[in-house]
């Protein structure tokens, strides 16, 4: 993402903040902010834990997409995206989803590890009844949008696909199974490309951890 | 001369226990652009991290060693998804491939739990784990761990650095006397020095080899010994003797007596009429 968005963006988060949560809220508090970077600035051997994640709240958002802003800092940008999801908070629909659309060219392998999150972040962000995200990853499945950004000889629109179909199992929604649901039934038929059928059991799978066990037994 | 041909003698015979070394098997996957001297890169620097002590939580050196065993294997086919890890079947098909380290791009999925942020998958008490090509030597270790059942399969909680705690910033280096077996090392006793109190922070321990004045200590290619916290000579390194005090961390896997710790089955040769003497 190019400075000048990533300005512009961070600036209408941080209004949205204001306009949602109060004035107090429009940057990242510092205690806070040193508990994003010690969450974040670190990688995790088994993964980021979502209960520690989720506790940070919405107001961790702005000092997360300063992070996701710096190039220096790319090797945490996988763990950015994963948190930015795991708070489960709409302000960050956009910003995730320009961050697709903004990277350019071959992408080096911490910021592709970080770009492939995005589906998983937007499905967690789903979970809260966002269907602007869940819209979102409707359209990744359907596998018909460009990328600007490539990685090695990776099919970064089959990948997304793929992915998207595992954020709509995480997301928990009603509305995401159905759609899952009617995707099961288009690979029965072959309408579906075949390569997201063990994604869609991947995401079965999930849904069915998540009834068991609750949201953090799916990512911990 | 005599003298000479005996240290040479006997160092070598006190050497060769000294480190637990356990070779990796290793294969990426086709599409993962990994190289060998990547991998023996973090396994050289994460053997330096576990056979040294370091100053941030309790540590001990440790004489377990791991280097590349064999040549690098190569596995899948381009465009087979199977760098990317993502579902049980693409794990369980990666654990399946020959050897003990498999290297991906990315691994999502492991044991039953989805997380893009994992960076390494290692199966309980079984051979086999996964990393991420960019990951470091001490991810390699935990992981293995986790196939010889260091800790039952659990994380450390003793110290945010240790090899074994959940968290890392790729420089974990500190393990317990349980991690140090479990590795398949021992402890290294500590064989001279004391507590010298705080340098710069540090708690330091030292020991002072003195190279007389026309004396040379040269270490030859391959060999290693920790100098300084942080500081390894590991090739010709050559100090000209002028009868100062070099300090030294040493340590051997034969206690009770004082030997030189010399690493990668080095040696030491002390040229010029020198002498190495232990205060």
């Amino acid at each position: 993402m190019t400075p000048s968005i990533r300005v512009v963006t961070l600036i209408v988060v941080a209004v949205a903040l204001v306009a949602v949560t109060g004035p107090a809220l429009a940057e990242t508090p510092p205690p806070l902010a040193a508990a994003v970077d010690h969450l974040v600035l670190r990688h995790h051997i088994h993964g980021i834990l979502y209960a520690d994640a989720h506790a940070l709240g919405p107001e961790a958002i702005p000092r997360l997409l300063e992070i996701l802003g710096d190039p220096g800092l790319e090797p945490f940008w996988v763990n950015t995206v994963v948190t930015l999801g795991f708070v489960e908070s709409s302000l960050a629909r956009e910003e995730l989803l320009s961050f697709l659309l903004e990277e350019r060219g071959e992408v080096e392998g911490h910021a592709f590890r970080a770009l492939a999150a995005v589906p998983f972040a937007l499905g967690c962000i789903a979970s809260s009844g966002d269907r602007e995200a869940l819209a979102a990853l409707e359209a990744m499945v359907d596998g018909t949008r460009v990328y600007p950004w490539s990685y090695r000889t990776t099919d970064v629109v089959r990948l997304l696909a793929q992915k998207a179909v595992v954020g709509l199992a995480v997301s928990g929604r009603v509305d995401a199974v159905a759609v899952l649901d009617r995707l099961e039934q288009d690979l029965a038929t072959g309408d579906a490309p075949a390569d997201l059928r063990p994604h869609l059991e991947t995401g079965r799978s999930l849904l069915s951890t998540l009834a068991r066990e609750g949201r953090a037994a799916m990512f911990n | 001369m005599k003298a000479h041909v005996f240290l040479l003698l006997w160092l070598a015979a006190v050497v060769t226990p000294g480190l637990a070394q356990t070779g990796f098997t290793v294969s990426r996957h086709v599409d993962t652009a990994f190289t060998e001297a990547e991998f023996d890169l973090a396994m050289e620097d994460v053997n330096f991290r576990l056979q040294t002590v370091n100053d941030r939580c309790v540590d001990l050196a440790c004489s377990a060693s791991f280097v590349r065993s064999g040549a690098m294997g190569v596995f899948g086919t381009s465009g087979d998804g199977l760098d990317f890890i993502d579902t049980p079947e693409e794990l369980s098909t990666v654990f399946d491939q020959d050897n003990r380290a498999k290297v991906v791009t990315a691994v999502d999925y492991c044991g039953g739990i989805y997380n893009p942020s994992i960076i390494g998958c290692g199966r309980c008490g079984a051979d086999g784990y996964i990393v991420e090509s960019w990951s470091s030597g001490d991810v390699y270790v935990h992981e293995y761990g986790h196939n010889v059942n260091v800790y039952n399969c659990a994380h450390a909680t003793w110290c945010e650095w240790s090899i074994m705690d959940d968290d890392t910033d790729l420089t974990n280096d500190s393990v317990d006397d349980y991690e140090c077996t479990g590795f398949g090392g021992s402890p290294l006793p500590q064989l001279c020095g004391s507590e010298s109190g705080n340098v710069e922070g540090k708690q330091v321990v030292t020991c002072d080899v003195v190279v007389p004045v026309g004396g040379q200590l040269r270490l030859l290619a391959g060999s290693q010994v920790q100098v300084l916290s942080g500081l390894t000579i590991t090739a010709d390194g050559t100090f000209s003797g002028d009868s100062s005090g070099i300090p030294a961390f040493l340590y051997s896997a034969a206690p009770g007596t004082p030997k030189l710790r010399i690493l990668d089955g080095g040696y030491l040769v002390v040229t010029g009429g020198g002498q190495i003497r232990f205060d």
